[in-house]
């Protein structure tokens, strides 16, 4: 117990107010982190696998890529690839889950892969490019989930230490404090009580000395 | 609502092939180079940068800062080398961290 009190009225209704509003706190915050934690499972759901599928067949795109590597000489490959034809962009937009802006991402491909002659290039580079081209869409939604996978994990971590902070330490020291000051103004009360008994029965003493 | 670009950081086998997709490819030379070209990735507001596994080890802290940031989003993918799943363990930390348990493997068994 850390917090250090004087025992008068103005204190113990002061730590009332404060008790009362670091329960609504409290409350707010677990109402949140239920939330987050909900929409956190629905992110896994969507993201589970999704992963290891396209790792999967990234593979295959780089080993088809290899091929055509191995079937034409480095400057022949740098040279075909040196211009792009086609153009990827991505939208950007947001979206909010609670406080948490989110990115997304939509992708668009624009133009031309195959930006060179047909003559000096295996087969292998047009099928290796393509395959690079479908699955990037699947990279830009992979970088989409797993950035608001983070983001809302780290949301979830410093809203759970706020709320243990408030439930476990804060309420605690907080209630730990009335109870001390209820505790002295009591005794104070009592001690009161007894000293006026005290002096009324000296009085009354001397009234009845007077008397005879 | 905002045009982005996507840029590839990576050994250069890696990262050719998305040449010609229009993607930004970026060999470094070295692990400092690799910082100094995902920081300016970072500047131009990059929207999604890709980098490979290997690259990881160098570019820790700098993906440390943009985590808690809209944009850019970094997705961690195999080089050509192979996969080693560096990718999946962070994400599967990151929930481990935030829930205390491992959602994934659990529901995938």
């Amino acid at each position: 117990m850390a917090i250090k009190v004087r025992a008068t009225r103005m204190e113990l209704l002061q730590f009332r107010k404060k008790v009362a509003l670091a329960k609504r706190g409290h409350k707010l915050l677990k109402d949140k982190l239920d939330e987050l934690m909900r929409q956190f499972k629905i992110l896994i759901k969507e993201y589970e696998g999704a992963r290891s599928e396209l790792e999967k067949e990234l593979n295959i795109a780089y080993g088809e890529f290899l091929f055509a590597r191995a079937a034409m000489t480095e400057p022949g490959l740098l040279d075909a690839l040196r211009y792009p034809g086609a153009a990827a962009k991505v939208q950007t937009s947001k979206r909010k889950i609670m406080n948490l802006i989110l990115p997304v991402f939509e992708i668009s491909i624009d133009g031309n892969v195959r930006n060179y002659g047909m003559f000096d290039t295996p087969a292998e580079l047009d099928e290796a490019l393509e395959v690079y081209k479908r699955i990037l869409p699947h990279i830009v939604k992979l970088a989409e989930q797993e950035k608001a996978i983070s983001l809302l994990a780290r949301e979830i971590d410093t809203t759970r230490r706020r709320v243990n902070a408030l439930e476990y330490k804060l309420i605690p020291e907080l209630e730990e404090a009335i109870r001390s000051v209820r505790l002295k103004l009591d005794e104070m009360e009592r001690g009161n009580l007894t000293r006026l008994m005290k002096v009324k029965e000296m009085v009354e003493e001397k009234r009845e000395k007077n008397r005879a | 609502m905002s045009h982005g670009e996507i840029a590839f950081l990576g050994d250069a086998d890696s990262v050719l092939g998305f040449r010609a997709l229009g993607v930004e490819t970026i060999v470094p030379d070295d692990a400092d180079d690799a910082r100094k070209q995902f920081e300016r990735l970072v500047k131009q507001k990059t929207s999604v940068i890709m980098i490979t596994e290997k690259m990881m080890d160098c570019l820790q802290e700098q993906m440390e800062e943009v985590v808690h940031m809209t944009i850019p989003a970094v997705v961690v993918l195999p080089g050509i080398t192979g996969t080693l799943k560096r990718g999946e363990d962070t994400i599967r930390e990151l929930i481990i961290r935030a829930v205390g348990v491992d959602l994934m493997s659990d529901e995938q068994k």
